[in-house]
């Protein structure tokens, strides 16, 4: 039935391939942008989330972590 | 930490100290969202469990009664059980398909949603360096959606539902939740976006806001009804464009209210953990756009093998496949964030729960894909398997995600350590375990159920005409399913206390530690300075111009999360009307099957009653062009018998067999009402709740000739005169069953005056009008009988056959 239907409303098979194109272009585009986006942007982005801003208790122990860490590095050292 | 600390170390071009603007973060609204997440968590756990439950406890029953359980037990304890068991059958509120829906948003709006809201103030503050726009609108916000779900948990369990999956509140609620989303807390969010001190926004922002937009579409276009009392109203659309809007909307939910939020939550949340910035923040840019565009052609691929255009779902499944890649980028990207603290992973139950929930991830956008190709759907659509894989997407990604999020904020916003890590760690292998039994043994289950329902035997027949044989195989499945709920359960019910232990160690006056930044005006005024001198002894002309690059410049950055928003509204809008445009367009085209009437009023009151009952959590009304399928159900659906379908009703699974052609097949009214009051009185073993209430209760007869207003608002062409009349025509039609009923069964004689009127006899009209119409002789003009006959014929031609 539904062949009948669409048959007469014409080619329907012309949405699929335009919806295609239309990623296609987009995701090209995209990749572009961030390519050609500056590495100190980008760097200083990947970095907002790491900001000291987490109250006291939590850059409390982020400062334990980062003394671990560091005794761990010693540790690697002296062996 | 009560001295300022100036925040954006390289983001602010020097700033002078007066140029500074100081503030502190809400956490007080963190804290309320993150415990509302940890309470409703437990109620959604709770009541899946309980469902989990109610399927094999007809089982449990049988076998208490004559099975093995009586020969171990002391018959005093068995009947004790059996006790139980009737007694909780015989409240209505707490059957399978009334207690589902409410499972499904209780873990999907209370549970996942609150822990996005949670998600959502912690970070945006701290990303945009602002304090929320408003202290007020959060607040109205939190209550807002608290008193929604309050509502969506008295009124589902009450009957009171749309029947959409995942869109069963009624319209006044649906109102409630576009305001308190959109102008409430997509307000107020915006605003905060919009008055930060961050130029740059952040990945998780894009989620966010992508999130945001999305949702308010969806929800809106999927909601437009026609009420017809203060809680009760049908869709504006019908059969196909229901069916497609609701999975459009169903799909895209999963999308952009447990994808998108989620994946801003582990952007942020994840780099926090591990303590260091993301793998590649270029393939995280990526990965939005994809997600964004891909994500909204993808829903077709809910409706294979329905009534919908082959087109439509060959478009959806090709889509689908193409979210592989942009879905594992982000899981990549994810793991390999964790690059160099793998040894973190082993002591932090932050970073396990962030490890196991990534993998989920990956999972179930691996398994989507694959359920998505048409020859895999054709086995896995209406049997467990579904089910065993949202539950890896819900349990393993968003509840293993917001997990890991409590665990890391409890300390942060409650100021004091994490009462006990290992607690927290025994919750993690809990949880794990859990997910793994249940996952594993609802895989086995669908299975089964696909491959049973499509056997055929050597001599063309099925080989399980008995659809009780198939549930009796994969009862044992159930019981391991509900191990693995209740295992998670306990484990959520461990961080609860977990939590509870670390609030209760909070120090006696939070400390509210204040920041400092620049406003985005000043960084550039403060730019503009350094340019100025840069630009020394060059011509006015070219100072002016550079003078008016910066304005504009500035004018960006402040006009970016603006313009993000316009293109993801763009994005998402155009791919609907693709998918949307054509299937709408067949509506003024769908021929009619001739035969094809309207429900009669007492028909559409018993089609109410269904509804209310919610029977399509466990039956379905779509048989598929498949071979097994239309030897046990009869001849295959067509679109044109659902064109006055508000809502429809096919269902996304069957728990019970399909019941599209049940008029067809099981016309007797005697064996209905048989059934109902006690289900194994007629199919032994059954695991359909019995529903004795609905030969009780009567049926809402002064609203029915508002139902057909309604309808006929709706276009449905019922005549003047059925409109009129539709309270005694209703009332006729009861008679006439009844007397049937009485014919079949002499002794409910006595009763045939009070059953008259109950929901049950018109609930037994609907199901006796089932799929008869296309069966029906036309006795209107030949003209229209050769078309439908035409119609069928050559849909038959085109119908793909699988299976079998
Ligand atoms: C927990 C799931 C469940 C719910 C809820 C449920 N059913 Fe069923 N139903 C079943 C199962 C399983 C069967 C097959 C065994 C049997 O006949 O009882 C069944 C069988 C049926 C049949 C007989 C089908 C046939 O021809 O063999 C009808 C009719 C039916 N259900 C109607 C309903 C209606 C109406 C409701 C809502 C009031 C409902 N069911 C709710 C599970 C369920």
């Amino acid at each position: 039935m539904f062949k009948d239907v669409l048959n007469s409303l014409g080619d329907y098979t012309i949405f699929a391939e335009i919806a295609l194109v239309i990623f296609f272009i987009v995701f090209v585009a995209v990749g572009i942008k961030v390519m050609i986006n500056p590495r100190k942007d980008m760097d200083h982005m990947a970095d907002l989330p790491n900001e000291h801003d987490d109250g006291p208790v939590g850059e409390e122990m982020r400062d334990e972590l980062e003394q671990k860490e560091k005794e761990k590095g010693k540790d690697h050292d002296a062996q | 930490m009560t001295n300022d600390t100036v925040l954006g170390k390289d983001s602010a071009p020097q700033v002078s100290e007066d140029q500074l603007e100081h503030f502190s973060y809400d956490d007080k609204i963190v804290r309320m969202f993150l415990t509302a997440m940890l309470v409703w968590g437990i109620v959604a756990f709770l009541v899946g469990l309980i469902v989990a439950i109610e399927l094999f406890l007809p089982s449990l029953k049988e076998s208490l009664l004559n099975g093995v359980l009586a020969s171990i037990l002391p018959a005093v304890f068995s009947d004790m059980f059996v006790n139980l068991i009737d007694k909780f059958f015989s409240i209505e509120y707490l059957t399978f398909a009334r207690l589902r829906p409410l499972h499904t948003n209780a873990a999907i709006f209370a549970f996942a949603g609150n822990a996005i809201f949670a998600a959502v103030y912690y970070s945006t503050q701290r990303l945009c360096k602002a304090r929320m726009w408003s202290d007020k609108l959060s607040k109205m916000h939190f209550w807002g959606w608290q008193l929604i779900i309050v509502s969506a948990a008295l009124t589902l369990p009450l009957g009171i539902t749309q029947s959409k999956e995942y869109a069963e509140l009624e319209w006044p609620i649906d109102i409630a939740i576009a305001v308190v989303w959109l102008g409430i807390f997509g307000g107020n969010f915006m605003m905060t976006v919009l008055k930060r001190r961050e130029r740059h926004m952040y990945v998780s922002i894009w989620f966010y806001i992508a999130t945001i937009v999305t949702v308010a579409l969806l929800h809106v276009f999927n909601n437009l009804v026609v009420p017809s009392g203060f809680l009760k109203s049908y869709p504006i659309y019908a059969g196909v464009q229901d069916a497609f809007m609701q999975w459009w909307y169903g799909h895209n939910a999963v999308a952009f209210f447990l994808t998108t939020p989620f994946l801003g939550l582990m952007y942020y949340f994840l780099p926090k953990a591990a303590d260091r910035p993301v793998f590649s923040y270029r393939l995280s840019i990526i990965h939005f756009w994809s997600l964004v565009f891909i994500y909204i052609w993808a829903g077709p691929h809910h409706l294979h093998y329905t009534a919908l255009p082959d087109w439509a779902s060959s478009l959806g499944m090709l889509f689908s496949l193409m979210l592989w890649m942009p879905s594992w980028g982000g899981m990549i990207n994810g793991l390999l964030t964790l690059r160099g603290a793998w040894h973190k992973v082993l002591s932090d139950p932050v970073l396990k729960f962030f490890v196991v929930a990534i993998t989920f991830y990956g999972m179930s956008t691996f398994e989507g894909p694959l359920l998505s190709i048409k020859s895999v759907n054709a086995l896995s659509h209406y049997t467990d398997w579904t089910i065993a894989h949202v539950h890896a997407g819900a349990l393993g990604w968003n509840g293993f995600m917001a997990f890991g999020m409590l665990y890391w904020l409890a300390p942060r916003i409650f100021q004091a350590k994490l009462w006990s890590q290992k607690m927290a760690n025994a919750h993690f292998w809990m949880a794990t375990i859990g997910i793994l039994l249940y996952v594993l043994s609802i895989y086995v289950a669908g299975l089964t159920q696909g491959l049973m329902w499509r056997a055929i035997d050597d001599n063309g027949q099925l080989q399980y005409a008995d659809f009780i044989v198939t549930i009796d195989s994969i009862i044992p499945m159930y019981y391991v399913r509900a191990l693995g709920g209740g295992l998670f359960l306990v484990g959520a019910l461990a961080c609860a206390f977990n939590y509870f232990m670390t609030w209760k160690n909070r120090p006696a006056k939070y400390d509210e530690p204040t920041y400092a930044a620049a406003p985005l005006k000043k960084v550039y005024e403060g730019k503009e300075a350094t340019a100025e001198a840069r630009l020394e002894g060059v011509a006015d002309m070219a100072k002016a111009i550079d003078k008016f690059n910066q304005f504009k410049w500035h004018r960006r950055w402040e006009r970016l999360p603006v313009r993000f928003t316009i293109f993801v509204v763009i994005s998402v809008v155009v791919a609907s009307l693709f998918e949307i445009i054509p299937t709408f367009l067949i509506r003024s085209n769908v021929p009619t099957i001739a035969s094809v009437k309207p429900y009669t009023p007492l028909e559409l009151a018993g089609r109410d009653v269904y509804i209310a009952e919610g029977c399509y959590n466990c039956h379905s009304q779509m048989i598929r062009p498949i071979f097994a399928e239309e030897l046990r159900y009869g001849e295959y659906s067509k679109p044109g018998e659902f064109v006055y379908d508000h809502p429809h009703q096919w269902g996304s699974r069957r728990i019970g067999p399909d019941l599209a052609r049940e008029g067809v097949t099981r016309p007797s009214a005697v064996w209905h009402y048989r059934h109902f009051l006690n289900p194994p009185d007629t199919s032994p073993r059954s695991v359909m709740p019995p529903y004795p209430w609905l030969f009780e209760k009567e049926l809402a007869w002064s609203s029915i000739k508002t139902r057909v207003w309604a309808m006929r608002a709706l276009g449905v062409p019922y005549s003047d005169e059925e409109y009129a009349n539709a309270r005694e025509l209703a009332e006729e039609q009861a008679k006439d069953v009844v007397a049937k009923l009485v014919a079949d069964a002499p002794s409910l004689a006595r009763k045939a005056k009070d059953l008259e009127k109950t929901e049950g006899i018109a609930l037994i009209a609907y199901l006796q009008r089932l799929g008869t119409d296309i069966t029906k002789e036309v006795d209107e003009d030949a003209a229209d009988v050769k078309d439908t006959a035409n119609e069928v014929a050559s849909d038959k031609e085109a119908k793909p056959e699988v299976g079998g």
